[in-house]
């Protein structure tokens, strides 16, 4: 790939570290766009009784600046990094599904413009806050058009994240370097595996709310605003993403602070394992704390007794490894250049952040706490400090890796002296305001909040305003900055062991970890790379994102009345289809090889599975907790509102065993099409699939049908029970759907080319998804037919 | 400065039961979080490399491309989390005990007879409070040294009742009623407010409670709500709200 900044490359690449600065560049923009909307916020706060925003405006400020910093902002920045470095710190040339990174990366890039595009929809945006607490987020309250919008961008940034967490899980799986122990990996790649952990089980969560969202605000249902339990679910449903949603953007930064600190301590991390092991139990207990968000909504007494216990538990893991990082400086010779002071700069708000937030464990305190000041300070503390500070000394330590050039130190150090003492003139007061009421637009004087507004607001801009000084250093830096060697800090990984910037499949030879030394071995010549040398561009990553972009928009538009809205639905429709006949045609011409064999990588525990079953189990763990989202979530609104009718009301119980029995005996006939191709047996392989097609097309037929029986009863979506078990089953058909275009693709090119090889790891994926799909239909058919 | 009186116990008899909890806690995050802090910012200076001089006090361990080497044991993790543990499970033994002396009301239902229990209702944007007489109001009034329970909920959308001064908070949420409670200790006004996200109003869903002497209470209350009341100038905590 030629490296030059034409427009061709930017759109068209797939290259791990063209991503990572495409992640960059967007994170940063995005943080510019929040920021400026929290100044502005600022403002507003910042005497008593001010008429400089609107109640409105302000509401829509708050929401905005609160989404795209948590999900356009701070964790695209940690995954800029992740996309730039995690291959090469664990020695590999690229992404194990580089077109996939890709479309990770253009997916959030227009789920962020669909965010944005809300501010111009007339009638407004979203304005109910990043919680999206229902029933405010239905349109029967919130009409705002702008923010379907928002529910549709949210709806891409979990696309995005779920093919990138595939994707990391895979890479880090199967591409280490021959020899790469887990445990010898460095802090920040670890942490990106925890993290992307996380994510596959959180945000599918959130997806499965957004899903029942749209059912709300499109299709005349009233899950979220049925008096019974509306509230509740969806405070289940958000919460459950939401609170790991924290460690999610905290646990990259937490991860490069710990290699900063050794690096720039000269020290290995003490007790490294005791810090990995402390990060794994922060991230299971993190999806057992989330009802301490709801303290105070009344759900039972010991299920927010458990939570007030976990949430003091997950406190123990941090506090662990924040002594640890600690101890490792002992001994050392600590260098206090600027990503160091970063790096302590982000321990020292974390250990406030946290201690704060062990505040939050108690139910009697939180009496005083819940929906307070108090709590923006405490995760503004965890979430501004710990993690921007712990991202911006990635930055600054990255930076002569990614330009070959060192920034300016004085200004760096300058930028760390002002952000840090703004950020605690900005965030420290808010404590204080533990009565203060949160999002408020404004407040009577009498109340006394004025001076303290004040002084945060003065905070708010010194702090906004120092990273203008990053902005400069790093401009001026990458164009006229000193060159410097390829390892400035005297780093240990593979990153500071290859060229500044480094070249376009980062190694010359094969890297391999012996005993206790990173190396690239050379033993096949430097010629090893060219034969993978190619035309690596394509431009379907972009285009599939673009595709359901025009058209979410176009369907925003048409909602909102704004004219124009069909035809771009139309065109969004079109572009979308393209995109996905260009993507198959591109595997049919197998354009793209893999860049390293298996053999040569570290695989271990997945020795002997192929990347694409691999990434399918990865994706099929995900995509469970979407289900059992939706399928929990009817059983929910139907355990809370016994009224509702039953399964045997509703539906036919034969006509459901029949269609589940056909959707089983189109899996199983997937299943034989994979073992077909394990064996050589073209015939086999095409009936197979050709089988388990009409059978999954009959289901679909009889489900419909079943359906359509259903609404011809009289039920319609006002019934929550019906609503939520509509779009399950709709949820479900649509999974069915796209797989039938990786099905016909496997008939259409083993038909013309007949088997090949390196087919059966894709045909065993399918067979898993297939399965997966049958396992869904048995759990659709016990909750909604039989229960 | 502050209104928000940093010490509430004498206002109310959940303010404080929290405070209790609350002094506990920022105890021991004082204590706790300055003794790291120190340690956090002694190390560093201690262990700084002056430019120009050797530092004999630390060595370098970290070389290019070798994985360092292990370094401290792995149980000193594990003795840091059963320190950690202990003190957490000191405050989480206050915290469960304070819960249960909190929300023996609102989570068993054990009303004293002579509780005064108010029904609220929060809507976009306000409070309408409904006595046991039928009596309606939008300005909370109460007695003093006596059981008030609050019956929440909300006709609309999702919001939070609170009396931030006495420690009284519970979501008022649509289709469902949650309890709360509280014993005032003083007379006095006090700010009612919403504390959840609940639309353009959300700033402005204010009003205040009275909590006035029984004499006071039982004659209003006698009177159907139609007699004006006033707050004893007898508080030091009497605030302004709504002037």
């Amino acid at each position: 790939m030629s490296r030059n900044s034409s427009l061709k490359r930017w759109l068209m690449t797939t290259n791990h570290k063209d991503v990572g600065i495409l992640y960059l560049v967007t994170s940063l923009y995005f943080f510019i766009v929040a920021g400026t909307l929290a100044l502005l916020m600022r403002l507003q706060l910042a005497v008593p009784e001010n008429n400089f925003l609107t109640a409105g405006r302000y509401n829509e400020a708050v929401t905005n600046h609160g989404l795209l910093m948590v999900f356009w902002f701070l964790s695209p920045l940690g995954f800029a990094f992740a996309n730039y470095f995690v291959p090469i710190q664990i020695g590999a040339k690229d992404m194990a599904f580089p077109r996939l990174n890709a479309l990770s990366y253009w997916l959030l890039l227009f789920g962020g413009l669909l965010v944005l595009a809300g501010f111009f929809m007339p009638g407004g945006t979203a304005d109910f806050g990043w919680t999206v607490y229902a029933p405010l987020n239905t349109d029967e309250f919130t009409p705002n058009p702008g923010a379907n919008l928002v529910a549709f961008g949210l709806l891409m940034l979990v696309a995005s994240v779920i093919v990138g967490t595939v994707n990391f899980v895979t890479t880090i799986g199967l591409l280490r370097a021959k020899g790469y122990r887990y445990s010898n990996l460095p802090m920040f790649t670890i942490g990106i595996l925890i993290t992307v952990l996380l994510m596959l089980w959180a945000f599918p969560s959130l997806q499965a709310g957004l899903v029942l969202l749209a059912a709300d605000r499109l299709l005349d249902a009233r899950i979220f605003s049925a008096p019974e339990g509306g509230s509740i679910l969806w405070d289940h449903l958000f919460w459950f993403f939401g609170h790991p949603e924290v460690y999610i953007v905290l646990i990259p930064a937490l991860g490069a602070v710990l290699d900063i600190i050794s690096v720039f301590s000269r020290r290995p991390l003490y007790a490294k394992k005791a810090m990995i092991a402390s990060l794994v139990v922060a991230g299971i207990l993190s999806y057992m704390v989330y009802a301490h968000h709801m303290f105070m909504t009344g759900v039972k007494t010991f299920y927010l007794e458990l939570h007030s216990l976990t949430t003091e538990a997950i406190s123990v893991p941090f506090g662990v490894i924040t002594l640890l990082a600690i101890a490792t400086m002992i001994g050392g010779l600590i260098r206090l250049s600027t990503p160091m002071l970063f790096a302590l700069g982000s321990i020292s708000v974390f250990i406030i952040g946290g201690i704060t937030g062990v505040f939050n464990s108690s139910i009697v305190i939180d009496t005083a706490n819940r929906g307070s000041y108090w709590v923006v300070g405490h995760f503004h503390y965890v979430m501004v400090g710990a993690a921007l500070f712990g991202l911006f000394g990635a930055f600054y330590y990255w930076f002569p890796k990614m330009t070959g050039r060192m920034y300016n130190e004085s200004l760096g150090r300058l930028h760390f002296i002002l952000s840090f003492i703004g950020f605690n003139i900005l965030y420290f007061p808010m404590f204080l305001l533990i009565d203060m009421p949160r999002r408020v637009f404004t407040y009577p004087e009498w109340t006394g909040w004025g001076p303290l507004n004040f002084i945060a607001t003065i905070g708010g801009f010194i702090f906004g305003l120092s990273h203008l000084i990053m902005f400069i250093n790093f401009l001026y830096s990458m164009k006229k900055g000193p060159l410097v060697d390829n390892n400035p800090w005297g780093s240990w990984t593979y990153e500071w062991l290859i060229e500044s910037p480094p070249s376009e499949f980062n190694f010359d030879g094969i890297p391999i970890v012996s005993g206790n030394r990173l190396m690239i071995s050379l033993a096949n010549g430097a010629s090893h790379n060219h034969l993978h040398t190619g035309d690596h561009y394509s431009i379907w990553p972009f285009a599939i994102s673009a595709g359901p972009f025009l058209a979410l928009l176009g369907l925003g538009m048409m909602v909102a009345g704004v004219g124009g809205g069909m035809p771009l639905l139309v065109i969004g429709l079109i572009v979308a289809l393209i995109a996905v006949v260009g993507w198959a045609r591109e595997d049919y011409r197998e354009k793209f090889h893999d860049l390293e064999p298996l053999e040569s990588k570290e695989t271990w525990p997945f020795n002997g599975i192929g990347k694409y079953k691999l990434g399918m189990w990865v994706f099929l763990f995900g995509d469970a907790v979407f289900f059992a989202g939706l399928l929990g979530s009817n059983f929910f609104v139907r355990a809370t509102n016994p009224l509702l009718p039953s399964g045997p009301e509703v539906k036919n119980i034969i006509v459901g065993a029949l269609a589940t029995i056909i959707m089983i005996a189109s899996a199983l006939s997937v299943y034989i099409a994979a073992r077909a191709t394990r064996l050589g047996n073209q015939r086999m392989v095409l009936q197979g699939l050709g089988l388990g097609l009409v059978l999954a097309i009959s289901f679909t037929l009889i489900t419909a049908l079943d359906w359509m029986q259903t609404f011809r009863q009289g039920f319609t979506l006002e019934n929550p029970a019906i609503a939520t078990g509509f779009m399950t089953v709709f949820s479900h058909l649509l999974h069915l759907g796209a797989g039938l275009i990786p099905l016909l693709y496997f008939m259409i090119k083993i038909a013309a080319k007949g088997l090949r090889d390196g087919m059966q790891d894709s045909m065993d994926a399918l067979s898993l998804y297939w399965n997966f799909l049958a396992v869904v239909s048995i759990g659709i058919y016990a909750v909604l037919y039989l229960f | 400065m502050f209104h928000y009186p940093f010490d509430p116990s004498s206002l109310a008899e959940t303010a404080r039961i929290w405070w209790n909890l609350y002094g506990y806690y920022l105890l021991l995050a004082i204590v706790i979080g300055g003794a790291v802090m120190a340690l956090l910012v002694g190390i560093p200076l201690i262990y700084r490399q002056k430019p120009g001089s050797h530092n004999p006090r630390g060595k370098d361990e970290i070389s290019p491309g070798v994985i360092p080497g292990e370094r401290g044991k792995t149980l000193s993790g594990l003795l840091i989390a059963l320190l950690l543990l202990g003190v957490f499970f000191g405050l989480l033994t206050e915290s469960l005990e304070a819960t249960k002396e909190f929300k023996e009301v609102e989570f068993e239902g054990t009303v004293p007879d002579d509780a005064l229990v108010i029904q609220v209702v929060g809507f976009q944007w306000g409070w309408t409070f409904k006595y046991p007489n039928g009596v309606e109001t939008d300005v909370l009034i109460i007695p003093i040294n006596r059981m008030i329970v609050f019956n929440v909920t909300s006709e609309d959308v999702f919001h939070s009742f609170s009396i931030p001064d006495l420690r009284v908070k519970i979501d008022a949420i649509p289709g469902k009623h949650n309890i709360a409670w509280t014993k005032v200790l003083q007379p006095g006004t006090y700010r009612i407010q919403c504390y959840e996200l609940c639309g353009v109003g959300h700033a402005e869903m204010i009003t205040k409670v009275m909590a006035v002497t029984e004499d006071v209470f039982d004659f209003w209350y006698q009177s159907q709500g139609t007699t004006e009341v006033t707050v004893g100038s007898t508080s030091a905590e009497t605030h302004s709200a709504h002037d």
